[in-house]
């Protein structure tokens, strides 16, 4: 299972996979450090008393003879058998092995014994296991036959049926103990998952039941501290997805109004032209209808680049103010000279570099020139100028016509916004268009009054394109 | 009919005056909500039609004024948003009748005509006076269900006069329905006109009686 799978799981099912593993794992190493420490607390307990009869055999031998002799405390070796609850095995031997009493098999001591020191050992007697309790020390004197004193070896062996009977019995009782803990912490454990998640439940079936049109914000009321953010996530997407549809609906609702006005006049214009009978008037009539319909698709056009500026995906590249204001002046030139227009070009030596989308800036340009032209009286002046400024680029239209008033100034470039002294039909969106494209590129529209006091000046306000940005020309 | 057009369109409203000129009303248009009381002021009109979206003084507050006037003139308003509310909160403020852009001429017109009729109250259901009646769809006067046959300005003359049948119509505002405000003519064409009518309906019931001072009243003694 990949991480991603086990983060899609939900939050129940992953707690619970976790979390009951885990307990479990953990009372099993806890089981087994209970047993590790109940086998050592019984070795050290059965460990002393196997001690105490290898002493009270040591204390029972003797050299007098010239041999090795052993009076066994036979009484204390039957005490001892019942607390191990098991047969008890004894040797008592010299180092070397020749002179052996007891059980002479007994398994010899795991590692070297050094004298006065007990050792004690697991080891195997006829196939059951025993532990082996051995002791060494210096004989007094020499046995006969040999010319140094030996170590005399004691083993005394017990079976583990005693020692095991204490593990078990430890063992059990906490593995007792530990279920229980498991299972209380179990079902406090699914307690307290549902009891946590019910707030997410609620959360869900609130939104879930909401209509489809309903944008505003969850409550965030009895919601956890944890679960806030989300929600605050939530509604933060749900406002601007609100404001956007407020926005949309109020483009849909100025559009269509937009958009009634000019198919008002041609239907009003078709209904005459149908009932006319003097030719003349009938043709008078149906050019108009043309004039009005190359109007309509004139807004029609400015209404959907307005909508497509506002969604575009901006592709931007570096390039020069001065080559693109220069190539729509020349495409305008025409159209200005026809109206009696002195259309000129401003720009400096040097290039000016913005970064920025070549289509959007050029419609940009070619809306101001239109509106400049449209409103310019025959016989005044229009002028295009680039000019930098530290950090930014202006791109002017200026021209000497009638201008807006100062009071409407600060409207201009609202959508639909018209000035109350326009001479000519329009959709009120040109300038609008033009402001949204400045602020796609992280410029903005200023509108002013005109050279000399007189006309009006719309500026495209860019920020200059950084030396690092350029990659083109 | 002599109808105010109060519309901020200069191209539509232009279309208008032109369209319904067809019709043979005279209308007359201003595009300003300031100017609409004092057009109503100076000429007796028989309808407004008032666009909501009027700069200077908004449709809405137009109809207000002349509602706190007490003035009984029938409003149709225009407006490109049709929405509900629009529509309802119009009516309320006193509109007569509500008609949404874009729209057909004659549906315009029709109900120009609708409104006026229902103006001039339950005791004038149709144009009618006795045996003479005038059908607004054919724009043909008939008398005792013959049609009858006119000049355009008789017919005009008695249009305006069975538009208002009972009630004295002035020479001046007989003219400002039967000719626009271009056509340069003397009030006396109007004595010379409902003297020829008044030879037409010589054999009949109907009547244009002369109200000293006032003007004329089209009656019917039948």
């Amino acid at each position: 299972m990949t991480l991603e799978a086990w983060h899609r799981l939900s939050l129940r099912r992953t707690l619970l996979v976790v979390l009951l593993p885990g307990m479990l794992l953990v009372v099993g190493v806890e089981l087994w450090l209970t047993w590790r420490t109940a086998v050592d607390a019984a070795n050290a307990a059965y460990d002393r008393s196997l001690l105490g009869a290898i002493k009270s055999i040591d204390a029972n031998i003797s050299t007098d003879s010239g041999g090795l002799a052993v009076e066994l405390p036979y009484r204390m070796l039957e005490f001892f058998e019942l607390t191990a609850s098991g047969p008890v095995y004894y040797r008592v031997a010299t180092e070397e092995g020749l002179v052996e009493i007891g059980n002479a098999d007994l398994p010899p001591p795991a590692r070297p014994l050094e004298t006065g020191k007990p050792q004690f050992s697991d080891a195997a007697y006829f196939g059951e296991p025993v532990r082996v309790g051995s002791y060494a020390r210096l004989l007094p004197r020499a046995l006969a036959g040999q010319e140094a004193p030996q170590r005399v070896v004691i083993q005394v062996a017990e079976t583990l049926t005693s020692r095991e009977q204490f593990t078990r019995k430890l063992v059990l009782q906490a593995l007792a103990r530990d279920l229980v803990l498991v299972l209380v912490a179990g079902v406090l454990l699914v307690l307290a998952i549902g009891w946590a998640l019910r707030p997410l439940a609620r959360l869900r079936s609130e939104v879930r039941t909401r209509s489809p049109q309903d944008l505003t914000p969850i409550a965030t009321g009895g919601i956890p501290v944890d679960v806030q953010p989300l929600v605050e996530a939530i509604n933060h997407h749900v406002d601007r997805t609100r404001r956007l549809i407020e926005a949309r609906r109020r483009f849909i609702d100025d559009a269509s109004h937009q958009l009634r006005t000019p198919l008002t006049t041609l239907t009003t214009q078709v209904g005459f032209a149908l009932r006319e009978p003097d030719p003349g008037r009938l043709r008078d009539a149906l050019l108009a209808v043309r004039v009005q319909l190359d109007e309509t698709v004139r807004q029609t056009n400015q209404m959907l680049a307005l909508a497509r500026t506002d969604t575009a995906e901006l592709v931007s590249e570096v390039i020069d103010l001065a080559v693109l204001a220069e190539e729509i002046t020349r495409a305008w030139w025409t159209e200005a000279r026809a109206g009696h227009i002195d259309l000129g070009l401003d720009v400096p030596g040097e290039p000016i570099r913005v970064q920025a989308h070549p289509g959007l800036l050029k419609e940009a340009l070619s809306n101001l020139l239109h509106n400049a032209l449209r409103y310019t009286p025959a016989g005044g002046q229009v002028t295009v100028r680039v000019a930098a400024e530290p950090g930014e680029a202006r791109l002017m239209v200026l021209d000497n016509g009638p201008g807006i008033p100062a009071s409407e100034l600060q409207r201009a470039g609202e959508r639909f916004f018209r000035a109350s002294n326009a001479s000519q039909s329009g959709s009120g969106l040109g300038l609008a268009i033009v402001r949204s494209i400045a602020e796609r590129h992280g410029g903005r529209l200023e509108v002013g009054v005109g050279p000399q006091g007189q006309g009006l000046s719309v500026a495209i306000v860019l920020p200059l394109a950084t030396p690092s940005g350029r990659n083109s020309g | 009919m002599r109808i105010l057009l109060a519309e901020d369109e200069r191209d539509l409203a232009t279309w208008l005056v032109r369209a319904l000129a067809q019709s043979d009303f005279q209308v007359d248009w201003v595009d300003d909500g300031r100017m609409v009381r004092r057009s109503l002021k100076a000429t007796r009109y028989d309808a407004l039609i008032l666009d909501l979206g009027l700069p200077g003084l908004g449709g809405h507050d137009v109809l207000a004024d002349l509602r706190d006037a007490d003035q009984r003139l029938p409003v149709l308003i225009l407006t490109a948003r049709d929405s509900l509310i629009e529509r309802v909160s119009s009516l309320h403020e006193g509109a007569d009748d509500f008609l949404a852009k874009p729209f057909e001429v004659a549906e315009l017109e029709a109900r120009l005509v609708a409104l006026v009729r229902r103006a001039r109250g339950s005791d004038h259901p149709r144009f009618a006076c006795g045996p003479l009646a005038f059908d607004a769809g054919t724009k043909q006067f008939t008398l005792a269900h013959e049609p009858l046959t006119l000049t355009p300005r008789e017919h005009a003359v008695l249009r305006a006069l069975v538009q208002h049948s009972g009630e004295p119509l002035s020479k001046q505002e007989i003219l400002d329905r039967v000719f626009s405000d271009e056509q340069d003519v003397q009030p006396d064409v109007v004595e010379v006109l409902v003297h020829r009518l008044r030879k037409r309906l010589h054999d009949s019931p109907v009547c244009i009686r002369t109200v000293r001072g006032l003007g004329y009243a089209l009656e019917s003694s039948g």
